[in-house]
């Protein structure tokens, strides 16, 4: 009842503030002349989000397996990574990697090394955590057999332990890397020609913001929304096969 | 008064009712009426509709057609109808469904308060009363799950009577209980029933309807399959399902 | 290489202030989103017409974006639509804002939806006024459900501030920038603004995790 009422003045308020000059000159062609270059962008941030995807999932498992380890100091080590790379913003990673590191170093590295160390690094650091805790839902037992059949250490992680682990991990992987996904987004900090930067660039040369940003948010919008409903469909698939 | 004779103004009526959850049908066309101070217990196999009868007739569930009427107020009905039916009758479910982030004293004074409208004072020494007479007087201050299985159903007995009803529905209330702790909800149950509350009881305890009913209902597939006075029920009914069914569970 | 500690001492009321900057915009963006996100909650939960089909717009939408687009389209594109002029903290808190409010309304939502059913099936059955019901029944499990997740929003909310500074909010990272150009101590000042946010988030973490698995331990039977 009071839905229509709320609406209703919400629109009247939009229609009294809103710039209709600009809003009836708005010309979405900018985003057509110029669609190669988005097109090149967004290729370059799916390819950022592959990478950190596997360079992070690869990473993160091997940290995870460490995290397990009885020597203490490895434990140490790896809670010290993990704990380091997820409280720090990434932006302030990838300044940092870029900026300062170099200095230390006396190694610089272009823009784009830099973002792929940085994403890839706090990747693995969020990996590790999800990796972890699908390795720690394996119930005790599972492990106690593979012990009790002198199973080798290798044969027990990849046979015994990782399945069913990855199992319960397919969810939240998929979710991280979409919300790696968005955070190429971050990359344009340090001008890596992905979708944001090149936006950027040609908003500068076209004056046209309104246009290209609402443009790329709805480009965003969709290819995050397609790997959210497909994290649905896989894990619709594995329960299908569990049965 | 005998089962299936229709009084003038049973306490409550039901004409035609049915209850679908998707496709499964919960209930088919459920007619019955139940007097004032009428103990009836609800038996038959899970699945056969009788947790969905009592969820219906709390209007925890809406029907899908059919009538209600309980103490002369009609289901379906407005949100006020549903609120009355509900102040008049009370309900113990099986999980007890205590507020687990309320003490018990809160849990019992909470309805009366809220939905009644009762002074803190008057709905705290009601509750004494209540708990008293269900025998935790002592455990008033402590939380649901400080309490056993049998003490937290109990406190859920007294917090439906807090709410003064005229019926009380009973939804398999001991069966989440280990069975040490049935005895002890049973005796309340039986102690209300003598003091002539109109109860429907949904039960898996033969010898406790035996003895504390008027009248049983066998149910099975959302249909009432057997309706007869309890000595008539356990002697000489012929039915080849409930035979079968009591066979399995005498 | 030396670490220069005195420009570090020298500059340090400027970054203490930034600190200062990042926790008030992060406050201020939390407090709408917390009410952007009761409004969405309610919204979604409410299950079919035109409000239930606007929060999950929303709710998807900003979820969806990356901060950093919907920064900059507030930034770039708000004003203009408006034609008003706006000041880039506004812009920041505009857009944390709505980022927060599609987050916090799921995060409500997991957690009305944790509540038992049967507490709410036992509180109809006593005839409880609805009102009632919400305030008493279902928010206040519903708040201890969601506590851990909605701390570890908060640490993802602090993050997410230093992205402000992409559109020339003064917060700790665009200061620690410009400080870091103007004196050529890059390392020192990143180093000193990494270090304060991980003193201000891995508290907030910590306590989000420990929680979580004590309510796991204690609900989980």
């Amino acid at each position: 009842m009071w839905f229509p009422i709320v609406l209703l003045g919400v629109i009247g308020f939009a229609a009294y503030f809103l710039n209709w000059n600009l809003l009836l000159s708005l010309d979405f062609s900018v985003v057509w002349e110029y669609r190669m270059v988005l097109l090149k962008g967004l290729m370059l941030t799916l390819a950022l989000t592959a990478c950190a995807a596997v360079l992070g999932l690869f990473a993160g498992t091997v940290l995870a397996i460490a995290s397990q380890s009885g020597f203490a100091p490895l434990r140490w080590i790896v809670t010290a990574f993990v704990e380091i790379w997820r409280n720090t913003p990434l932006l302030v990673q990838l300044i940092w990697i870029h900026f300062a590191l170099p200095l230390v170093t006396g190694i610089n590295t272009t823009a784009l090394e830099s973002g792929v160390i940085g994403i890839t690094l706090q990747a693995s650091a969020y990996f590790t955590e999800i990796v972890r805790a699908g390795i720690e839902s394996v119930p005790k037992g599972q492990w106690e057999a593979a012990y009790s059949l002198a199973l080798p250490a290798r044969i027990r992680w990849t046979r015994v332990i990782l399945p069913p682990a990855l199992r319960t991990m397919i969810p939240p992987l998929v979710n991280l890397t979409i919300s790696f996904f968005k955070g190429t987004a971050i990359l344009s900090i340090l001008h890596v020609s992905e979708l944001m930067t090149v936006t950027n660039r040609i908003s500068n040369v076209t004056f046209k913001p309104v246009e290209l940003f609402s443009s790329i948010a709805v480009i965003y919008f969709v290819v995050g929304y397609l790997m959210s409903k497909g994290t649905l469909r896989v894990e619709y698939y594995l329960q299908k096969r569990e049965r | 008064m005998s089962a299936g004779q229709a009084a003038e103004n049973p306490f409550i009526h039901c004409r035609g009712v049915s209850k679908y959850f998707g496709n499964f049908k919960a209930l088919d066309e459920i007619s019955i009426d139940i007097e004032a101070g009428e103990i009836v217990c609800i038996v038959g196999p899970s699945g056969g509709g009788k947790s969905t009868l009592l969820r219906v007739l709390n209007a925890l569930e809406p029907i899908d057609s059919g009538e209600i009427q309980i103490d002369q107020i009609k289901l379906p009905g407005s949100r006020k109808d549903v609120e009355d039916i509900r102040r008049e009758v009370g309900m113990v479910f099986q999980q007890f469904n205590l507020f687990e982030h309320m003490s018990i004293r809160e849990n019992v004074t909470f309805a009366p308060r809220m939905s009644r409208k009762m002074s803190t004072e008057n709905a705290n020494e009601l509750a004494e009363n209540l708990l008293r007479r269900v025998g935790i007087a002592e455990q008033i201050a402590k939380y649901p799950n400080h309490l056993s299985g049998g003490q937290q159903q109990r406190v859920a007995i007294a917090r439906a009577l807090a709410m003064q009803p005229k019926a009380m529905l009973f939804d398999e209330p001991t069966s989440a209980l280990d069975p040490e702790m049935v005895a002890e909800v049973l005796d309340v149950i039986r102690e209300l029933a003598e003091s002539g509350m109109t109860m429907l009881i949904v039960t898996h305890e033969m010898g406790f309807a035996k003895e504390v009913s008027d009248r049983m209902l066998y149910m099975s597939g959302g249909r009432i399959i057997v309706d007869s006075e309890t000595q008539e029920f356990f002697q000489s009914v012929d039915n080849s399902d409930l035979n079968q069914f009591l066979s399995k569970i005498l | 290489m030396r670490f220069e500690w005195d420009q570090l001492i020298r500059y340090g009321p400027e970054l203490l202030q930034a600190f200062g900057v990042t926790i008030v915009i992060s406050a201020i963006s939390l407090i709408i989103g917390i009410v952007l996100g009761m409004i969405a909650c309610l919204g979604k939960l409410s299950g079919q017409g035109g409000a239930y089909r606007l929060s999950i717009a929303f709710i998807d939408f900003f979820r969806t974006i990356p901060e950093v687009v919907l920064i900059f389209w507030v930034y770039s594109c708000l004003p203009l639509l408006l034609s008003v002029r706006i000041s880039s903290e506004a812009c920041g808190v505009i857009a944390l804002s709505l980022f927060s409010g599609a987050y916090l309304a799921e995060i409500f939502r997991a957690g009305v939806l944790a509540v038992p059913r049967g507490q709410v099936d036992a509180a109809h059955a006593l005839a409880i006024p609805r009102l009632h019901i919400w305030r008493k029944i279902i928010i206040p499990p519903a708040i201890r459900r969601m506590m851990p997740a909605f701390v570890n929003f908060l640490t993802e909310l602090l993050k997410a501030t230093s992205l402000l500074s992409a559109i020339a909010v003064a917060e700790m990272a665009y200061v620690a920038s410009i400080l870091g150009a103007k004196t050529l101590s890059y390392f020192e000042f990143l180093s000193a603004i990494a270090v304060l946010y991980f003193i201000l988030i891995f508290p907030f973490s910590v306590w989000a995790r420990r929680s979580e698995k004590k309510l796991l331990q204690r609900t989980g039977h």
